[in-house]
C-alpha cells in the first residue's frame, strides 16, 4: 500500500471533524455564505453575569452626546444638562419637549439642541451663542420642527425636519430643501461632504443644496455611512410590514437590500465594514449583503446597535439589555425598569466611562468596561460621541 | 469462527467505532449520575461531549486509529475513519440544520 493511500482515510476523518468544528463555531456565517441565507446563533444561556447597573438620572432622558473633553450633555424633557465625568452638573439650559432627541456637539465644541421653540447653539460653558426661532426655521413645507441634526467638518449644520435646513456655524440659514422630505426626516453627511436627506425619497445633496441624485420611495432614515460613501438605512414601510436593510453606493445606485424580520433602527458599521442592525434578531451583514451571523434571543431586538472598544455589541429592547461578542455569541443580558420608550445606548469617548443606557424612564450606567466606542466607521447612532452624524468629522 | 468466516476488517473497524460510541454514551450516563450526586460539572461535561460528539470523539477515536495504524491494520483504520467521518458530518448537519432558520 502506498503512503498516500495509508493516510487517505485518516485525512478524511480529520477533514470531517474539522468541518464539524467549523460548523459548531462559525455555522451561521458559513451557512449564510454557502446558501445566501441567514445563519443563526440561538440564544444559548449568556456565559457571564450582567455587570452592575446603576440608575443615575431619574428624569426622562431623550438623548445623550459628549464633547471631546468628556463632558456629557443630557437632553431631558425639560432641559439640556451638562455633566462632568464625576456626574456633577456643570450647567443646565431650560428647553421644551423635542422631536430631536439627541443634542449635537460640533467639532468646535458648540452644543446644538432643538425644541419646540427652535434651534439653540450653546457654548461649552452654557452660554447662548445663537438661537433660531420657529419663524426662521419654517421652510417650504410650512413646518418648523427639527427631528435630527448633523454637523459637517466645516461647521455647516444640517437640521432635518419636513424641511432640511443648512445653517452656517454662526447661525444663519444658508438654504432650505423641502422636496418630499417628510415622514421620516433624517440627515447624515458622507466623507465627501454629500448630505443625505432621508424621508419618503432619499436625496443626496451637495453642500450648496443642489441635488446629486435621489432614490425614490426609499423610506430612508437613521443612516450609517461607510468610508467609501455607501449609505445604509432600514427601509421601513409600515403598512406592508416591509422592512429591509438598504445599501446605496456613493453614485446613488442600489448595491443590495436585505429583508429584515422586524422594524429596526439605525445600523452600525464595524471595523471590517460589517453592518449591524437589530430588527428582530441582531444581524451582522457583510458589506456585500450576505448575513454573517444572527443573534436571535427570545426577545425581538430593536434598539440601535452600539459597538464598544471592548469588542462587545450592545442592543436590546425597552427594558432588556443584551451584550453579545463579535461572533454573535451572548455575553450577558440584564433587565432595567422601563416605560416602554425606545431603548438607546451611548458610548462616551472617555475609556473609563460606563456604557449608558436610556429607555425613557431613566439613564442607566452599565459597568461593563466598554472602553469607549470601537474605532470603526460608524460605531453608534450619530457616529461619534458628539452625535454629529458626519463621516467627515474626526473623532 | 474460522478466519474466512470473520467479517472483513473494514466492517470490524466500523463495529469497533460503534462500540466506542456506546461506551461514550455510557460515560454520559455516568456523568449524569455524578451530576445527581452533586458533581454538576461532570454531568455538564458529559452532556456537552454528547452534543458535540463529532469533535469529542477525537478523545477515543484518535488513539484507536493511531493504534490500528501503528499495527498496520489499515482495513481497521479505514472502518474507524469511515464511522468517525460519518458521525462528524451528521453532527455538523444537525447543528447546521439548527442554525438555518426557515425560509
Amino acid at each position: 500500500m502506498t503512503a498516500s493511500r495509508r493516510i487517505l482515510w485518516p485525512a478524511i476523518f480529520v477533514l470531517a471533524v474539522a468541518v464539524d468544528a467549523a460548523i459548531l463555531t462559525r455555522g451561521g456565517a458559513i451557512l449564510g455564505c454557502i446558501f445566501g441565507r441567514h445563519g443563526r446563533f440561538d440564544s444559548a444561556a449568556p456565559n457571564r453575569p450582567a455587570p452592575p447597573i446603576e440608575q443615575r438620572v431619574k428624569e426622562r432622558v431623550l438623548g445623550v452626546a459628549a464633547g471631546s473633553d468628556g463632558v456629557l450633555y443630557l437632553r431631558t424633557e425639560k432641559a439640556l444638562r451638562a455633566r462632568d465625568a464625576s456626574g456633577a452638573e456643570r450647567w443646565s439650559h431650560p428647553m421644551t419637549d423635542s422631536d430631536a432627541p439627541y443634542p449635537v456637539v460640533a467639532p468646535d465644541g458648540t452644543v446644538l439642541a432643538a425644541d419646540r421653540e427652535g434651534l439653540t447653539a450653546l457654548t461649552p460653558d452654557g452660554g447662548v451663542k445663537w438661537h433660531l426661532g420657529p419663524g426662521q426655521l419654517r421652510g417650504p413645507e410650512g413646518d418648523e420642527r427639527i427631528y435630527e441634526i448633523a454637523v459637517a467638518a466645516d461647521g455647516a449644520i444640517y437640521a432635518a425636519g419636513w424641511t432640511l435646513r443648512a445653517i452656517t456655524a454662526d447661525g444663519r440659514v444658508a438654504w432650505t430643501f423641502g422636496a418630499r422630505i417628510g415622514m421620516v426626516p433624517s440627515v447624515a453627511v458622507a466623507p465627501d461632504g454629500t448630505v443625505f436627506a432621508g424621508g419618503m425619497d432619499l436625496h443626496a445633496l451637495r453642500p450648496d443644496g443642489t441635488v446629486k441624485w435621489k432614490v425614490e420611495r426609499a423610506w430612508a432614515g437613521g443612516f450609517a455611512v461607510a468610508p467609501d460613501g455607501t449609505v445604509y438605512w432600514v427601509y421601513d414601510f409600515t403598512p406592508d410590514r416591509d422592512r429591509r436593510l438598504m445599501a446605496v453606493g456613493p453614485d446613488g445606485v442600489k448595491k443590495w437590500e436585505l429583508r429584515l424580520e422586524r422594524a429596526g433602527r439605525r445600523p452600525a458599521i464595524g471595523r471590517d465594514g460589517t453592518i449591524y442592525v437589530a430588527a428582530g434578531p441582531l444581524y451582522a451583514v457583510a458589506p456585500t449583503g450576505q448575513v454573517r451571523w444572527m443573534f436571535r434571543p427570545t426577545t425581538e431586538l430593536e434598539a440601535p446597535v452600539v459597538l464598544a472598544a471592548n469588542g462587545r455589541i450592545y442592543t436590546g429592547r425597552a427594558m432588556e439589555l443584551f451584550a453579545v461578542d463579535a461572533r454573535g455569541a451572548p455575553a450577558w443580558t440584564a433587565r432595567v425598569p422601563a416605560d416602554f420608550a425606545e431603548l438607546k445606548f451611548f458610548l462616551a469617548p472617555d475609556p473609563a466611562a460606563p456604557l449608558y443606557a436610556i429607555n425613557g424612564a431613566a439613564l442607566f450606567e452599565v459597568r461593563d468596561d466598554p472602553r469607549g466606542p470601537l474605532t470603526a466607521p460608524w460605531p453608534q447612532p450619530g457616529r461619534d460621541p458628539g452625535h454629529t452624524g458626519s463621516a467627515q468629522v474626526r473623532r | 469462527m474460522t478466519p474466512s468466516e470473520r467479517p472483513p476488517s473494514v466492517a470490524r473497524g466500523v463495529g469497533l467505532a460503534i462500540a466506542l460510541y456506546a461506551a461514550h454514551v455510557a460515560v454520559v450516563f455516568v456523568g449524569a449520575a455524578l451530576a445527581r450526586a452533586g458533581g454538576a460539572g461532570a454531568g455538564l461535561l458529559g452532556f456537552a461531549s454528547f452534543l458535540y460528539v463529532g469533535v469529542a470523539q477525537i478523545v477515543y477515536m484518535g488513539p484507536a486509529i493511531a493504534i490500528a495504524y501503528s499495527r498496520g491494520r489499515m482495513d481497521l483504520v479505514k472502518g474507524l475513519c469511515i464511522a468517525g467521518a460519518v458521525v462528524a458530518l451528521l453532527n455538523a448537519a444537525c447543528w447546521g440544520a439548527q442554525m438555518m432558520p426557515p425560509r
